[in-house]
Protein backbone atom coordinates (compact mmCIF):
# COMPACT_ATOMS: atom_id res chain seq x y z
CA UNK A 1 0.00 0.00 0.00
CA UNK A 2 1.37 3.30 -0.75
CA UNK A 3 0.70 6.66 0.35
CA UNK A 4 0.93 10.14 -1.62
CA UNK A 5 1.15 13.02 -0.43
CA UNK A 6 -0.06 15.78 -3.07
CA UNK A 7 -0.89 19.57 -2.74
CA UNK A 8 -4.74 20.49 -2.31
CA UNK A 9 -5.50 22.34 -5.70
CA UNK A 10 -7.60 24.80 -4.25
CA UNK A 11 -4.77 25.97 -2.16
CA UNK A 12 -2.13 26.13 -5.13
CA UNK A 13 -5.12 28.50 -6.56
CA UNK A 14 -5.64 30.83 -3.82
CA UNK A 15 -1.56 30.97 -3.74
CA UNK A 16 -1.80 31.93 -7.72
CA UNK A 17 -3.91 34.30 -7.21
CA UNK A 18 -1.91 36.05 -4.75
CA UNK A 19 0.21 36.93 -7.62
CA UNK A 20 -2.23 39.67 -8.62
CA UNK A 21 -0.99 41.95 -5.54
CA UNK A 22 2.81 41.50 -6.72
CA UNK A 23 2.09 45.20 -8.43
CA UNK A 24 5.76 45.97 -9.28
CA UNK A 25 7.96 44.76 -11.86
CA UNK A 26 11.60 43.38 -11.38
CA UNK A 27 12.61 46.45 -13.32
CA UNK A 28 10.91 48.66 -10.93
CA UNK A 29 12.10 46.99 -8.40
CA UNK A 30 15.86 47.37 -9.48
CA UNK A 31 15.13 50.85 -10.12
CA UNK A 32 14.01 52.04 -6.65
CA UNK A 33 17.35 50.31 -5.47
CA UNK A 34 19.18 52.40 -7.12
CA UNK A 35 17.72 55.90 -6.81
CA UNK A 36 17.43 58.97 -8.95
CA UNK A 37 21.27 58.70 -9.64
CA UNK A 38 20.99 54.68 -10.72
CA UNK A 39 24.12 53.93 -7.99
CA UNK A 40 25.32 50.56 -8.27
CA UNK A 41 26.97 48.39 -5.82
CA UNK A 42 30.10 49.58 -7.54
CA UNK A 43 29.45 52.60 -6.74
CA UNK A 44 29.08 51.91 -3.04
CA UNK A 45 32.59 49.78 -2.96
CA UNK A 46 34.42 53.01 -4.96
CA UNK A 47 32.90 55.98 -2.53
CA UNK A 48 33.58 53.65 0.68
CA UNK A 49 37.36 53.34 -0.71
CA UNK A 50 37.31 56.81 -0.86
CA UNK A 51 36.53 57.44 2.52
CA UNK A 52 38.90 55.09 3.72
CA UNK A 53 41.98 56.63 1.72
CA UNK A 54 41.17 59.75 3.19
CA UNK A 55 40.92 59.21 6.78
CA UNK A 56 44.42 59.61 7.93
CA UNK A 57 46.32 61.09 10.70
CA UNK A 58 47.98 63.51 7.90
CA UNK A 59 44.48 64.47 6.46
CA UNK A 60 43.37 65.72 10.63
CA UNK A 61 43.80 69.63 10.66
CA UNK A 62 47.08 70.36 11.60
CA UNK A 63 46.34 71.92 15.31
CA UNK A 64 44.98 68.67 16.09
CA UNK A 65 48.21 66.87 15.88
CA UNK A 66 50.69 69.64 16.71
CA UNK A 67 53.61 69.05 19.39
CA UNK A 68 52.49 72.56 21.01
CA UNK A 69 48.85 71.51 20.79
CA UNK A 70 48.61 67.72 22.04
CA UNK A 71 45.13 65.72 23.25
CA UNK A 72 46.73 65.60 26.60
CA UNK A 73 46.74 69.42 26.41
CA UNK A 74 42.94 69.82 25.71
CA UNK A 75 42.44 67.44 28.66
CA UNK A 76 44.54 69.52 31.06
CA UNK A 77 42.38 72.81 30.29
CA UNK A 78 39.35 70.93 30.82
CA UNK A 79 40.22 69.41 34.06
CA UNK A 80 41.14 73.00 35.29
CA UNK A 81 38.15 74.27 33.75
CA UNK A 82 36.13 71.24 36.53
CA UNK A 83 37.90 72.28 39.04
CA UNK A 84 37.00 75.70 39.24
CA UNK A 85 33.57 74.27 38.69
CA UNK A 86 33.63 72.25 41.40
CA UNK A 87 35.08 74.63 43.69
CA UNK A 88 32.06 76.37 44.00
CA UNK A 89 29.20 74.31 42.48
CA UNK A 90 28.79 72.00 40.20
CA UNK A 91 26.62 74.54 38.37
CA UNK A 92 28.12 77.65 38.79
CA UNK A 93 30.96 80.03 37.92
CA UNK A 94 32.92 82.19 39.71
CA UNK A 95 34.06 85.17 38.86
CA UNK A 96 37.02 87.84 40.09
CA UNK A 97 37.03 91.24 38.97
CA UNK A 98 40.77 92.34 38.20
CA UNK A 99 39.65 94.86 35.52
CA UNK A 100 36.99 97.85 36.17
CA UNK A 101 33.69 96.86 34.89
CA UNK A 102 33.51 98.35 31.56
CA UNK A 103 31.36 101.66 30.83
CA UNK A 104 28.03 100.70 29.11
CA UNK A 105 24.27 101.72 29.07
CA UNK A 106 23.12 98.20 30.77
CA UNK A 107 22.07 97.92 34.18
CA UNK A 108 23.01 95.77 36.72
CA UNK A 109 20.20 94.05 38.76
CA UNK A 110 19.37 93.95 42.14
CA UNK A 111 22.60 93.53 44.16
CA UNK A 112 23.83 92.14 47.42
CA UNK A 113 27.24 92.54 48.33
CA UNK A 114 28.73 91.15 51.44
CA UNK A 115 30.10 87.71 53.19
CA UNK A 116 26.27 86.04 53.25
CA UNK A 117 25.47 87.84 56.79
CA UNK A 118 26.11 91.40 56.21
CA UNK A 119 24.78 92.24 53.21
CA UNK A 120 25.04 95.69 51.57
CA UNK A 121 22.15 96.01 48.99
CA UNK A 122 21.43 98.65 45.93
CA UNK A 123 17.73 99.29 45.61
CA UNK A 124 15.79 102.01 44.75
CA UNK A 125 13.46 102.94 47.17
CA UNK A 126 11.34 105.35 49.31
CA UNK A 127 12.99 106.60 52.71
CA UNK A 128 10.20 108.94 54.70
CA UNK A 129 8.23 109.25 52.05
CA UNK A 130 10.73 110.65 50.02
CA UNK A 131 12.07 109.09 46.93
CA UNK A 132 15.86 108.27 47.01
CA UNK A 133 18.18 106.04 45.58
CA UNK A 134 19.17 103.70 48.90
CA UNK A 135 22.68 101.99 49.89
CA UNK A 136 20.99 99.97 52.45
CA UNK A 137 22.98 97.85 55.20
CA UNK A 138 21.28 94.88 56.21
CA UNK A 139 18.57 94.74 57.57
CA UNK A 140 17.64 96.14 54.02
CA UNK A 141 16.74 99.65 54.72
CA UNK A 142 14.16 99.29 51.36
CA UNK A 143 12.15 96.79 52.63
CA UNK A 144 12.67 98.01 56.53
CA UNK A 145 11.30 100.94 55.92
CA UNK A 146 8.72 99.85 53.81
CA UNK A 147 7.44 98.06 57.01
CA UNK A 148 9.92 94.99 57.02
CA UNK A 149 9.92 92.76 59.85
CA UNK A 150 12.78 94.76 62.26
CA UNK A 151 10.80 98.33 61.85
CA UNK A 152 8.80 100.07 64.12
CA UNK A 153 7.15 102.90 64.35
CA UNK A 154 5.96 105.38 66.87
CA UNK A 155 4.30 108.78 67.37
CA UNK A 156 4.88 110.77 70.57
CA UNK A 157 3.36 113.61 72.17
CA UNK A 158 6.33 116.47 72.95
CA UNK A 159 5.43 118.55 75.89
CA UNK A 160 7.51 121.15 77.95
CA UNK A 161 8.92 118.42 80.01
CA UNK A 162 11.51 116.77 78.55
CA UNK A 163 10.61 112.87 77.79
CA UNK A 164 12.41 110.15 75.98
CA UNK A 165 12.33 106.88 73.98
CA UNK A 166 14.29 104.34 74.27
CA UNK A 167 15.15 100.95 72.59
CA UNK A 168 17.14 97.96 72.97
CA UNK A 169 18.94 96.83 70.95
CA UNK A 170 19.67 100.29 69.61
CA UNK A 171 18.13 101.36 66.32
CA UNK A 172 20.45 101.47 63.56
CA UNK A 173 18.66 103.86 61.34
CA UNK A 174 16.18 106.51 62.32
CA UNK A 175 13.58 109.02 60.90
CA UNK A 176 12.00 111.62 63.02
CA UNK A 177 9.67 113.96 61.82
CA UNK A 178 7.95 116.66 62.92
CA UNK A 179 4.21 116.70 62.22
CA UNK A 180 3.47 119.85 64.19
CA UNK A 181 3.77 123.48 64.00
CA UNK A 182 6.13 123.70 66.85
CA UNK A 183 10.22 123.51 66.54
CA UNK A 184 10.92 120.23 68.79
CA UNK A 185 14.55 119.93 70.59
CA UNK A 186 15.93 116.78 70.67
CA UNK A 187 19.14 115.46 72.35
CA UNK A 188 20.23 111.77 71.08
CA UNK A 189 22.00 108.85 73.15
CA UNK A 190 21.70 110.75 76.48
CA UNK A 191 23.69 113.38 75.04
CA UNK A 192 23.78 116.96 75.63
CA UNK A 193 24.20 118.57 72.28
CA UNK A 194 20.82 119.77 71.32
CA UNK A 195 18.95 119.35 67.77
CA UNK A 196 16.28 121.15 66.92
CA UNK A 197 13.61 120.01 64.50
CA UNK A 198 12.16 122.87 62.56
CA UNK A 199 8.17 122.11 62.64
CA UNK A 200 6.29 121.13 59.05
CA UNK A 201 7.01 117.79 58.39
CA UNK A 202 10.38 118.30 58.88
CA UNK A 203 12.61 115.29 58.85
CA UNK A 204 15.96 114.36 60.59
CA UNK A 205 17.01 110.90 59.02
CA UNK A 206 20.13 109.11 61.56
CA UNK A 207 22.17 106.33 60.39
CA UNK A 208 23.74 105.58 63.56
CA UNK A 209 23.46 103.84 66.44
CA UNK A 210 20.57 105.49 68.84
CA UNK A 211 19.74 103.94 71.64
CA UNK A 212 17.41 106.91 73.39
CA UNK A 213 16.17 109.91 72.05
CA UNK A 214 15.11 112.88 74.10
CA UNK A 215 12.71 115.70 73.05
CA UNK A 216 11.24 118.42 74.32
CA UNK A 217 9.57 121.65 73.21
CA UNK A 218 9.97 125.62 74.51
CA UNK A 219 5.98 125.91 74.15
CA UNK A 220 2.56 124.04 73.57
CA UNK A 221 3.25 120.68 72.43
CA UNK A 222 4.17 118.42 68.97
CA UNK A 223 3.87 115.28 67.55
CA UNK A 224 6.84 113.39 67.02
CA UNK A 225 6.87 110.79 64.46
CA UNK A 226 9.60 108.20 65.20
CA UNK A 227 10.49 105.57 62.32
CA UNK A 228 13.35 103.27 62.89
CA UNK A 229 15.13 100.00 62.50
CA UNK A 230 17.05 97.74 64.34
CA UNK B 1 7.75 87.84 65.07
CA UNK B 2 5.48 88.89 67.70
CA UNK B 3 4.96 91.97 69.31
CA UNK B 4 3.81 92.74 72.43
CA UNK B 5 2.70 96.00 73.53
CA UNK B 6 2.22 97.08 77.58
CA UNK B 7 0.71 100.12 78.43
CA UNK B 8 1.30 101.65 81.93
CA UNK B 9 0.71 104.93 83.49
CA UNK B 10 4.14 105.54 84.67
CA UNK B 11 7.35 103.79 82.47
CA UNK B 12 10.73 105.59 84.40
CA UNK B 13 13.43 102.65 83.33
CA UNK B 14 14.55 102.38 79.78
CA UNK B 15 14.26 99.98 77.37
CA UNK B 16 17.77 98.31 78.46
CA UNK B 17 16.34 97.66 81.34
CA UNK B 18 13.31 95.49 80.07
CA UNK B 19 15.37 93.53 78.03
CA UNK B 20 17.89 92.25 80.26
CA UNK B 21 15.05 91.47 82.72
CA UNK B 22 12.88 89.41 80.08
CA UNK B 23 16.19 87.42 79.27
CA UNK B 24 16.91 87.00 82.82
CA UNK B 25 13.15 85.73 83.39
CA UNK B 26 12.05 83.91 80.39
CA UNK B 27 15.86 82.97 78.81
CA UNK B 28 14.63 84.73 75.49
CA UNK B 29 16.17 87.95 73.48
CA UNK B 30 13.97 90.80 72.35
CA UNK B 31 13.75 94.16 70.27
CA UNK B 32 12.27 96.54 73.43
CA UNK B 33 11.20 99.84 72.54
CA UNK B 34 9.90 102.10 75.78
CA UNK B 35 7.93 105.74 74.87
CA UNK B 36 7.63 107.67 77.95
CA UNK B 37 5.50 110.08 76.90
CA UNK B 38 2.80 107.71 75.98
CA UNK B 39 3.77 104.93 78.73
CA UNK B 40 4.51 102.13 76.29
CA UNK B 41 6.97 99.61 76.50
CA UNK B 42 6.84 97.48 73.49
CA UNK B 43 7.96 94.02 72.87
CA UNK B 44 9.45 92.10 70.15
CA UNK B 45 9.78 88.16 70.28
CA UNK B 46 11.47 87.01 66.47
CA UNK B 47 10.12 83.22 67.23
CA UNK B 48 7.42 84.38 69.57
CA UNK B 49 6.14 83.62 73.03
CA UNK B 50 3.74 80.35 73.98
CA UNK B 51 1.17 81.01 76.27
CA UNK B 52 2.91 80.05 79.54
CA UNK B 53 5.91 82.53 78.78
CA UNK B 54 3.19 85.24 77.78
CA UNK B 55 1.34 84.74 81.18
CA UNK B 56 4.66 85.40 82.65
CA UNK B 57 5.43 88.34 80.98
CA UNK B 58 2.13 89.75 81.98
CA UNK B 59 2.96 88.59 85.57
CA UNK B 60 6.80 90.76 85.13
CA UNK B 61 4.86 93.72 83.27
CA UNK B 62 2.08 94.03 85.91
CA UNK B 63 4.45 93.71 88.67
CA UNK B 64 7.26 96.38 87.32
CA UNK B 65 4.95 99.31 86.17
CA UNK B 66 1.54 97.72 86.74
CA UNK B 67 1.58 97.19 82.92
CA UNK B 68 -1.82 96.07 80.91
CA UNK B 69 -1.12 94.62 77.66
CA UNK B 70 -3.00 96.11 75.26
CA UNK B 71 -1.79 94.51 72.37
CA UNK B 72 -0.62 91.32 71.06
CA UNK B 73 0.05 90.88 66.89
CA UNK B 74 2.30 87.92 65.48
Amino acid sequence: MSIFEYPDPSYIKAKLDNLDNLNISLSELRDAIRGTDNRTLTDIYNRLGSIGGSVEVTNLPSWFTSSNRTTDDLFGKLDALDNALASVGSDKLRVSLVDPLPSGSNWIGNIRIGDGTNIVSVLSGTLGGSSAKLLAVAPDLTKVFSGGANYTEQEVTVTTTESSSSFSPPLRAVVLTNESDVEITIKLNGGTVAKRLAPRACKAIMLFEISSISYVVSSGSAILKIEGYW
Amino acid sequence: MQIITYKAQSVKNDADYFRRLVIKELGKDCYVEVHQPVNIVRFRFPSGLDEKELEKLDKIMKEEIRGRRVEDVG
